[in-house]
């Protein structure tokens, strides 16, 4: 009998315990950016870091940090690892809810209306005048990347980790199928047509190389999805984050396409290919195009065993691309002095020389043109080619990523009807429509 | 009458320093336990998210939205045929796998802890490997789909059709041999008598199986049953590890769907509903233990 009672015990209290660890967060009220305390004599900075591309960042930054610290007596900063980019995100929220803001952080570019509708937010302009370069110092950035850095005119973030979508192929694929391997395909017809030369399958008809991959998986669909879009003529939102245009022709028109790569051109691998997967599937031979992130290309190049080519993206309308990536933030209610600070640390992880250092180790795209002429880029360039032609792409073209109000659930949202579409459990035009009225929902309440 | 007096003081102290004794947990019981149900539950009736800074009280506002959410009703059925693919399932094996075990042979030590070592396993280590077992190409299912029957299977995580019972089958690898302990513990309660009895009456193995032994486990199976009915609705890493609700909802189950809500969307008045509602469908769940259903099924 006890151990039965035991036993009912432990189911009520499993119960319990469920319960206790969904959505109780405490009901604070959110204080945000409250500054700490200024210890020693030297203004105390902390900030947000997610790892994203493990031990190079951790390595690069940590010695960003050292060096500013030295150079910087009056001020001490300490990252903070935060974990992978939504972890990050997920912290942020936390700490803001707890009032427990680092001075600064890094989080994705176009997250920016949604850490604004968290109240985390704050223009640095006051600080681009008062330093005498200021102005030299923001013209310096590349403008497809500080393009993204406004919200209403204010400048609220400064590029940092940024990439962009480049296009990948397999030169020595290209050869062994009868293809000019110094003439990528330049548009969608030209891009199928190859990829459907390229498709290769064994004796009992499995697939072993697809022609073309893009990534469908993994949260990570809204961000080719938006490039097809931008490449019909289209945009997927407004530029104030409380609209979205995904029933539009063109945003439809992208999506049939991507459907018919499955269903008609039969040109890509049959099932939902994730992110993460790609790369490696490209440098084992079975991928032999796709639209990935320039974050890979230092992988690429070292571990590919055939000739690697990069390219601009093919298009159908427009030729463009889209940037990715993280900014620095800085939190609103800081002291002078930690204000201060911080800029001066931004400042000095965006200088060229830095930069540069940071794109070698880490296969960002530096942020800042003067980058590029330093020896480190130069000598690396040699090594990385490919890095031109992202840069090409820079500035030939690059679109923002998604950047609305609410942008993680209308990230999921746009992953989900992808998927229904790509899987034909909805036609391309009725899962837009759904999804349009989904976001409509959402966002009405940020809408002026 | 001073005997009695002595006698009632003397309980009012038992039970002061049961509770003086008892404090310590009450006090961690009600901060991290009593409260946060308490709380969720207020927060299921506000706004509570990016545009507030604290929560605003709008009743049933959350619950009528989530009811007309076609991806609540999804999440719910998804949970429930989760539930139905993988109870049963893992129960029969469990109850198979102990009648085996509870035999003496060489080797049964080595058996039981063989079956028991996936429970052992963290979950997010195991699905990690059923995630690499799962891959579409090397993976070991495609490949063995591929090399015996020449079909290739894709990825049957992003299939709609296949991820649910891919979560499912993983599941059942992993909870059979838990189940399996219960089993053998019950089994190995039961009096030898009655099967010796029986045996001389000229029942067989079936017939003992089913009026012998199943009855008398009873109380076991409603045990097991509850353990094994609250294990996969409040499970939540696999589906993090292996499709965070890919494709398209079709595998997310209750548990992620509240982290999702709360954590990756911010609504937290909203995650904190479906909690409030989780919470009911637990309670009714673990209710029969504290009711009648115990007695019905106790035969000793």
């Amino acid at each position: 009998m006890v151990k039965k009672i035991v036993g009912g015990m432990l189911t009520v209290a499993m119960a319990f315990s469920i319960a206790a660890c969904g959505g109780g967060a405490p009901a604070a009220g959110t204080d945000s950016g409250t500054p700490k305390a200024e210890a020693g004599g030297a203004t105390q900075l902390e900030f947000y870091i997610p790892i994203v591309a493990g031990g190079a960042l951790q390595q690069t930054m940590g010695q960003f940090v050292e060096e500013f610290n030295e150079k910087n007596p009056e001020y001490h900063v300490e990252m903070i690892y935060t974990g992978t980019m939504d972890d990050n995100i997920v912290k942020l929220q936390s700490a803001a809810q707890a009032g427990t803001m680092p001075q600064f952080y890094l989080a994705p570019y176009n997250y920016k209306f949604m850490l604004d509708s968290l109240g985390i937010v704050t223009p640095m302009d006051d600080l681009v005048a008062a330093d005498s370069d200021g102005e030299a110092y923001i013209d310096g950035f590349i403008d497809s990347f500080i393009r993204d850095s406004y919200i209403d005119g204010q400048l609220v973030s400064i590029p940092f980790a940024r990439s962009c979508c480049i296009f990948y192929y397999n030169k020595d694929a290209f050869r062994e199928v009868g293809l000019n391997p110094d003439e990528p395909p330049a548009t969608w017809d030209e891009l199928v047509e190859a990829a459907q030369l390229l498709m290769k399958y064994d004796s009992s008809g499995n697939m072993e190389r697809a022609g073309f991959g893009i990534c469908e998986n993994q949260a990570n669909s809204q961000w080719p999805w938006a490039i097809l879009t931008a490449q019909k003529g289209g945009q997927i939102n407004s530029d104030d984050g409380s609209y979205t245009y995904f029933d539009s022709p063109e945003s439809i028109a992208a999506v049939e396409w991507w459907v018919d790569l499955h269903t008609t051109y039969k040109c890509v691998p049959d099932y939902l290919l994730s992110f993460v997967d790609m790369p490696n599937m490209f440098i084992e031979g079975k991928l032999a195009m796709m639209e990935h992130t320039s974050g890979n290309l230092t992988n690429i190049y070292s571990n590919a065993d055939f000739e690697v080519g990069v390219a601009l993206l093919p298009y159908s309308d427009v030729q463009t691309s889209s940037t990715g990536g993280q900014n620095f933030f800085m939190s609103p209610g800081l002291s002078e002095a930690e204000r201060e600070g911080s800029w001066r640390f931004i400042r000095y992880c965006t200088e060229p020389e830095q930069q540069a250092r940071w794109c070698a180790a880490c296969g960002y795209i530096a942020t800042v043109d003067k980058a590029f002429e330093t020896d480190t880029l130069k000598k690396y360039m040699e090594e990385v080619p490919g890095l031109e032609n992202a840069l090409e792409q820079l500035h030939t073209g690059a679109v923002t990523e998604i950047a609305t109000y609410e942008c993680q659930q209308i990230v999921t949202l746009i992953n989900d009807y992808l998927q229904a579409a790509i899987s034909e459990e909805m036609s391309a035009e009725e899962a837009m429509k759904e999804l349009q009225a989904k976001a409509d929902s959402i966002l009405s309440p940020y809408r002026k | 009458m001073a005997g009695k007096k002595h006698h009632m003081s003397e309980k009012a102290r038992r039970t002061l320093s049961s509770w003086v004794l008892l404090a310590p947990a009450v006090v961690l019981m009600v901060m991290f336990t009593v409260y946060p149900i308490f709380n969720s539950m207020y927060l299921g009736f506000c706004d509570a998210g990016y545009r507030n800074s604290s929560p605003q009280w709008i009743g049933m506002e959350n619950y009528s939205q989530l009811f007309a959410d076609p991806v609540f009703w999804k999440v719910i059925k998804n949970t429930v045929i989760f539930i139905l693919m993988t109870v049963i399932p893992s129960m029969v094996i469990g109850f198979g796998l102990a009648l085996i075990l509870n035999g003496q042979f060489r080797g049964v030590r080595f058996l039981r802890a063989a079956f028991f070592h996936p429970v052992v396993m963290p979950m997010i280590a195991a699905a990690c490997v059923w995630k690499f077992l799962y891959m579409p190409g090397n993976g070991m299912f495609a490949s063995l789909m591929m090399s015996v029957f020449h079909i290739n299977i894709g990825d049957v995580l992003s299939s709609p059709k296949t991820v649910l019972p891919c979560l499912a089958l993983m599941y059942i690898w992993k909870e059979a041999g838990y189940l399996m302990i219960f089993f053998l513990s019950g089994l190995q309660n039961l009096s030898i008598d009655y099967f010796e009895a029986a045996k001389i009456d000229g029942a067989g193995f079936w017939k003992s199986l089913i009026w012998i032994t199943l009855p008398l486990m009873g109380s076991t199976f409603l045990f097991v049953v509850m353990i094994e009915l609250t294990n996969s609705i409040k499970l939540v890493d696999h589906v993090v590890v292996l499709t965070q609700g890919r494709p398209n909802n079709r595998s997310n189950l209750l548990m992620y769907y509240i982290y999702q809500l709360g954590y990756n969307f911010f609504q937290q008045g909203k995650a904190a509903a479906v909690t409030t509602i989780l919470l009911i469908f637990l309670m009714i769940l673990a209710l029969p233990r504290f009711l009648r259903f115990d007695k019905k099924v106790h035969y000793n």
